[in-house]
């Protein structure tokens, strides 16, 4: 057996013996080597002595001994060789004569107490000499000396064994304190130890008081907290675990399908859900592949459909239809969830699927009937409405008869009743459209003050009709330049003036628009309708725009109407990311407020009214009216334009200001006054201008809100310059000033040179055109507006044209042959970049595709506008002031889109500043008018304006040119050229709808398409349809003009 | 003679193996032994006489060895039983052993000299009577100038002054420097030399005839020719310069070495035994109780 210190520490051994014996030896190895140190210091201190103690004693007895010697007193030298011996260092002291005759001493006998080994390790010096006494050269004799080295090898072994004794007590010492601190601080370790062991077998509450040394002690506090976490944890392990067979129960209890896959698509968990749905059974399914389980149905399969294609890594959601054990296809939800380890490494997947077979059939049923509903809504908007225009022409054309005081009464109610109805119709049908979700938002970019004030307009004569103010004001902060539905948001105003109409006696309506938020792309406008009217009670204010409510029954019985109007306001707002709410007080009236967040338009958007001049800057100018708002509103319109205003509130006060002006050597070169004001009106005040010869210079404009028989003669006699009809847009307002200050006011408007030239000279247009119809149309709408056309029948034509000679204008038809409208354009862009000199040619495009992203192609080729065929008067006319910058020549002020949609509701004041025969137009009941032998006279007639000669002509044309058209539609079928047979039926196109024959027109734009598809047999047939429908229409034509 | 030699020896070899005291002059057969006064530790007389008589022994033939008793009273015995074939020393003076019959052949050169009572030059003591029942300080007994000679003056003037020892000359004259004593009997040399180095004043009260003390002289019992051999020797030794070398070391023994001072060496002179005549008398007649060194 061997023993070493390293096997002892590796071995069984307790740490107190380790530690005992380590230090032990530690300590012994020290001492040792202190012993070893300490005996070598005092071994050469000795042997040092030693020797000296030679010397000097040599030292001492050479002297000592000379004396006696030189004598001869050998009794004295014996006594001094005796007393020399005696010292205990001494072994021997000798003196010899020079004869020979030694005397000697032995020194005292000294045991030696070393053992031999000890004194042959001390290498002790010679010990022994001897040296001649010599006085005066004379040798006397020698004296020797040898010393005793036992006193000094006693001395040695004394101090070891005494050295080796305290080194020996200090190890026994050291080691037994060592051992009792050791026993102190281990005994509270083996308590520590025993509870270790009772707490691993399973007596969690075991807790040990902390004892002994503070490592122990942290030790002991170590072991407490970690028996308490220990113990907290097993309590919320078994917490878990108990949640977790809840869960399990919960997942296998589920009544969906509740399944799992690994990476490799091997189902891992299979639920009863699952076995009730698929068939399967969770032994048969588990550990099995998911694909072979086949559980989707192949034709609904989806690529990341669970088992298709491993797991995939998104979560998913979706439906399909599960495969059943049985191949029964059961329709699902499914939703698969990747599931990961804590690492983020995918780990399978999780798929849970519902059988919604059962939802899917209601949903079906639900929709079934939605759709059910709403082809119900559709047939019956169309059922009703064709009897309404029946009621409602026949009772108009009625009242157009001889009829007798009582029958006209009759029919003037039968006819406002049917209006009434229509308008309910019309309400419900949006509502319904609405409700249906088939709401959509069409965003155009528009002036707010120019619409909002169109929109007014078309209320004003109601609240004319009732005496009542209509005022509105827009706040100078509130942008301008928006982007929105305005038929909508005129909808929605319609609706909330209509309404404060409807509910005030007297008193004014009035719209104010102000902001809530203003940033660089979007403005939330704050728009509030204020009446005087009978009021809301607060808790009727939150039901009124609900659907089909009304303050009370009774006001329905008062005043009319669905209760739909606000339902429609409020839908509308919210659609428009809106809010709607009333403050209102009985008997004091309402103020609606909605609110609409709108994006601003990037580009300015073009308007009709004109930057004021700069004639107008630092004008001084007076207003009177004696409503707060329209002050507030002039003073708003007057301020921007830069003119010095004063406005007062009545006709006194304005009197007054003249007065006060007069005697400041001021005039007002221009007084701006309301009709009717108490006391004073405006007629009486412009009387006492025109009589006083001080204000002979001033030039007087009256604004009125209604317009009363006698009116404009009164005007006329008392010199008034110009009156005006409130409510006016600002450019009205401008329009009307800058005529009342007439040839007085200078003429150094910014109009640019076509604007001016085409108020004052007739234009000259390009028009480029290859349809012969669409040709005379054009031509002779511009004659009318008395413009010279000059017509050319294709790109190539009108480039070269333009080459020739200038024009004001052109007017360009997209689809043309030889050359289109948009390679035309860029051709004379070109020529233009090219001669710089050259005055920029406005383009207007003209086109039948009515397709949204036409424009933005027409303005990409460089053209300037945009025009819809078949071209209507006003809208032409419009254009045309657009393009031109031109202000009072503007047929109609309306865009195109909101004339279209707006239809009966904003109409009325459109067309009074129009001077052209457009007007008749307006007043046809739109609607599907039964094409009567092909063609319908009304619809063409309303194209041309009204005007029967023209459409006559283009009749005629038509007659000569359509057969023409056929042949080459003919021949381009047998031949197959499809861009021939596309032009051609194009073309024909254009010209049916032009005379209203709707039903060849739809024939020829099929026709078109299938040509443009390249679908020729189709189109073969087609073609012969289209023969067949116009060789009707020609002989309804034929009969017509002979009619 | 061979018979004599071998007894010599036997007895020789007898007496050391005995370690007796009683070896003879003729201890060593042929060496003469040559004895000197008890006048330093033998020693430092060891290491003065040894090498003169070295090379006395080489000058002369004659070999000599120092033969140095243990006290004065031996020495003095010595003398008078002749048992010193040569001597220097004054014992042979002295009344008792004038039967000795030493006979003087050389002297020290510088051996003269005279005793004196001193005062201090202020002592208001201006004669020896004043002296009476005073304290007057000497060197010590066996001070031939210093006591012997001045004491003897008093005790013939019937002056009785009270005797102090200072145990040497200079501590003699110390304690009259000092006021111990009013009066010191003193070597006058030395006293000179002391006065002059000390600078003390003194005065003297009585002055000594001048007496040589030491004398080189040789038993009867040695062969003329031998003496002479010696005389020759010791008288021309400060003449050779190997021998003046000699005597500038022993003398440098006694003196400590001064520097820039060589010391005064030794310088033998003959002399005849006439010269000794006053010291014979004045021991014959002294009243003082004489104690030789």
């Amino acid at each position: 057996m061997t023993f070493t210190l390293a096997g002892l520490m590796r071995g069984n051994v307790s740490l107190t013996a380790r530690l005992v014996l380590a230090s032990g030896l530690a300590l012994i190895g020290c001492g040792a080597a202190l012993l070893y140190v300490i005996l070598r210091g005092e071994i050469a201190d000795q042997r040092a002595t030693l020797s000296e103690q030679l010397r000097e004693e040599m030292i001492f007895a050479l002297p000592a001994m000379s004396g006696p010697a030189v004598v001869g007193d050998y009794s004295v030298i014996e006594q001094m060789v005796e007393a020399r011996a005696r010292q205990p260092i001494i072994a021997r002291f000798a003196w010899t004569d020079n004869s020979g005759h030694p005397v000697a001493a032995l020194g005292p006998e000294i045991r030696l107490e070393a053992p031999r080994w000890f004194v042959e390790r001390l290498h002790l010096p010679a010990l022994e000499d001897a040296k001649p006494v010599i006085v005066g050269g004379e040798k006397y004799g020698t004296v020797s000396l040898r010393l005793n080295p036992a006193p000094s090898v006693n001395k040695l072994w004394r101090g070891f064994w005494e050295k080796l004794g305290i080194l020996l007590l200090g190890t026994v010492v050291s080691l037994a304190v060592t051992l009792g601190v050791l026993r102190s601080g281990v005994q509270p370790l083996r308590v520590l130890a025993a509870s270790a062991r009772r707490f691993g077998q399973g007596d969690y509450a075991v807790r040990i008081s902390a004892e002994g040394p503070p490592e122990t002690a942290q030790c002991i506090q170590a072991f407490n907290s970690m028996a308490e976490n220990i113990e907290s944890l097993l309590a919320s392990l078994r917490r878990s675990e108990e949640k977790n067979r809840l869960l399990a129960l919960q997942v296998e209890q589920s009544s969906d399908a509740i399944f799992s896959q690994d990476q490799r698509g091997i189902v891992t968990t299979w639920n009863r859900g699952a076995a009730r749905l698929y068939g399967f059974s969770a032994i048969e399914a588990i550990g099995r592949p998911l694909r072979e389980l086949d559980l989707w149905d192949g034709r609904s399969a989806r690529a990341d459909a669970p088992g298709a294609a491993g797991t995939a890594a998104l979560p998913a959601s979706y439906e399909t239809c599960a495969k059943t054990r049985t191949g029964q296809l059961v329709e699902v939800s499914v939703v698969s969830t990747p599931f990961r380890d804590e690492g983020g490494r995918p780990m399978g997947e999780l798929t849970i699927v519902r059988d919604i077979s059962t939802l899917k059939q209601k949903e079906a049923a639900a929709e079934a009937a939605n759709r059910a509903k709403s082809e119900f809504l559709a047939t019956m908007s169309h059922e009703i409405r064709t009897p309404m225009n029946g009621v409602i022409g026949m009772t108009a054309l009625l009242l157009d008869t001889q009829l007798t005081r009582e029958q006209r009464d009759y029919a003037e109610t039968v006819h406002r009743s049917g209006e009434a109805l229509l308008a309910i119709i019309n309400d419900i049908l949006d509502f319904s459209k609405i409700e249906a979700g088939r709401l959509e938002l069409e965003p155009v970019p528009f002036a707010l003050r120019e619409t909002l004030a169109e929109t007014i307009k078309t209320l004003a004569s109601l609240a004319h009709a009732k005496s009542l103010e209509l005022a509105y004001e827009i706040r100078p902060d509130v942008p301008d330049d928006l982007v929105g539905d305005t038929g909508r948001i005129g909808q929605i105003l319609v609706n909330l003036v209509g309404n404060a109409i409807k509910f005030t006696e007297q008193g004014e309506v009035a719209v104010r628009v102000d902001t809530e938020t203003v940033t660089t792309d979007t403005v939330t406008l704050r728009v509030a309708v204020q009446d005087t009217g009978i009021g809301i009670a607060d808790d009727k204010s939150r039901l009124i725009f609900d659907a089909f409510a009304q303050a009370d029954a009774s006001t329905t019985r008062r005043f009319g109407g669905t209760g739909l109007g606000l339902a429609i306001c409020r839908r509308l707002v919210e659609h428009m990311g809106g809010r709607i709410w009333v403050d209102s007080q009985l008997g004091r009236g309402s103020t609606f407020h909605f609110t609409l967040t709108l994006e601003r338009a990037r580009v300015p958007v073009p308007r009709r009214v004109a930057a004021p001049p700069q004639a107008l800057q630092g004008l001084a100018v007076l207003a009177a009216d004696d409503n707060a708002t329209n002050r507030r509103l002039l003073e708003a319109i007057l301020t921007a334009w830069g003119v010095a205003a004063t406005i007062v509130p009545d006709g006194n006060a304005a009197m007054a200001e003249l007065q006060r002006a007069r005697t400041s050597g001021r005039t007002f070169r221009l007084v701006l006054l309301d009709a009717r004001m108490p006391d004073l009106d405006g007629f009486a005040v412009a009387e006492r201008i025109r009589e006083e010869p001080a204000l002979a210079g001033v030039t007087v404009m009256l604004l009125t809100s209604d317009v009363m028989s006698g009116d404009l003669a009164r005007c006329r006699t008392l010199g008034v310059a110009r009156h005006l009809i409130k409510p006016f847009t600002p450019s009205e307002l401008l329009n009307a000033v800058l005529l009342a200050l007439g040839q007085s006011a200078e003429p150094a408007t910014p109009f640019s040179p076509a604007a001016r030239d085409a108020s004052t000279k007739r234009l000259h247009i390009l028009v480029a055109e290859d349809n012969a119809v669409n040709q005379r149309v054009i031509t002779r709408l511009l004659e009318k507006m008395g413009h010279i056309p000059i017509v050319t029948f294709n790109g190539q034509e009108a480039v070269e044209a333009y080459e020739s000679r200038p024009f004001d204008v052109a007017l360009m038809d997209v689809q043309m042959p030889v050359m289109d409208g948009l390679a035309a354009t860029k051709a004379i862009r070109e020529s233009e970049a090219r001669h710089p000199g050259r005055r920029r040619l406005p383009i207007m495009a003209l086109t039948a595709y009515a397709m949204r992203g036409d424009r933005e192609r027409c303005l990409a080729a460089g053209m300037d506008d945009y025009l819809t065929k078949p071209v209507k008067p006003e809208e032409l006319a419009a254009a045309l002031s657009r393009l031109l910058g031109d202000e009072h020549g503007a047929a109609n002020p309306t865009p195109p889109v909101t004339q279209e949609r707006r239809q009966g509701r904003a109409r009325g004041v459109a067309a009074r500043v129009e001077q052209s025969a457009a007007a008749p137009a307006e007043d046809q009941p739109q609607g599907d008018a039964a094409p009567e032998a092909g063609f319908d006279l009304t619809a063409a007639l309303n194209y041309v304006g009204g005007d029967r000669t023209l459409l006559d002509e283009l009749l005629g044309i038509f007659v000569e040119d359509a057969p023409v058209r056929m042949d080459a539609i003919r021949k381009a079928v047998a031949a197959g050229e499809t861009p021939e047979l596309t032009r051609e039926a194009h073309t024909l196109k254009g010209s049916l709808k032009v005379i209203g024959a709707t039903t060849a027109s739809g024939l020829a734009q099929g026709l078109e398409a299938l040509a443009r598809e390249g679908n020729m047999s189709e189109a073969e047939k087609l073609a012969a349809a289209l023969g067949r429908e116009m060789d009707r229409l020609m002989q309804s034509l034929l009969a017509s003009r002979r009619g | 003679m061979r018979k004599w030699v071998g007894a010599v020896s036997t007895v020789t070899l007898l007496l050391l193996a005995l370690g007796t005291e009683t070896w003879p002059q003729q201890n060593q057969g042929h060496a003469l032994s040559f004895g000197v006064i008890i006048w330093r530790s033998p020693i430092l007389t060891a290491q003065f006489w040894n090498p003169i008589l070295r090379y006395v022994s080489e000058k002369s033939g004659v070999l000599l060895q120092l033969k140095v008793a243990q006290t004065g009273p031996e020495h003095t015995a010595m003398v008078r039983r002749g048992e010193y074939h040569f001597l220097y020393s004054n014992h042979n003076f002295i009344k008792e052993n004038e039967e000795s019959g030493y006979r003087v052949f050389g002297r020290s050169k510088d051996d003269v000299g005279t005793g004196e009572i001193v005062v201090l030059k202020d002592s208001p003591i201006k004669s020896l009577t004043e002296l009476q029942g005073q304290e007057v300080v000497f060197p010590h007994t066996a001070a031939f100038y210093g006591y012997h000679l001045p004491m003897d003056a008093l005790l013939r003037k019937g002056i009785q002054v009270k005797v102090a020892f200072a145990g040497n000359q200079e501590g003699a004259m110390g304690q009259l420097k000092a006021g111990r004593a009013v009066a010191a009997g003193v070597n006058a040399a030395v006293m000179q030399a002391f006065a002059q180095r000390e600078n003390v004043a003194y005065r003297t009260l009585w002055s000594s005839d001048k007496y040589v003390t030491l004398a080189l002289s040789a038993h009867p019992n040695v062969p003329a020719d031998t003496v002479k051999a010696v005389r020759e020797a010791f008288l021309k030794m400060s003449d050779d310069p190997e021998g003046a070398k000699v005597l500038l070391a022993s003398a440098a023994v006694l003196e400590p070495p001064r520097p820039g001072k060589d010391p005064r060496p030794l310088r033998f002179v003959a002399s005849k035994d006439s010269e000794f005549d006053n010291i014979r008398k004045f021991y014959r007649t002294t009243l003082v109780k004489v104690e030789l060194q």
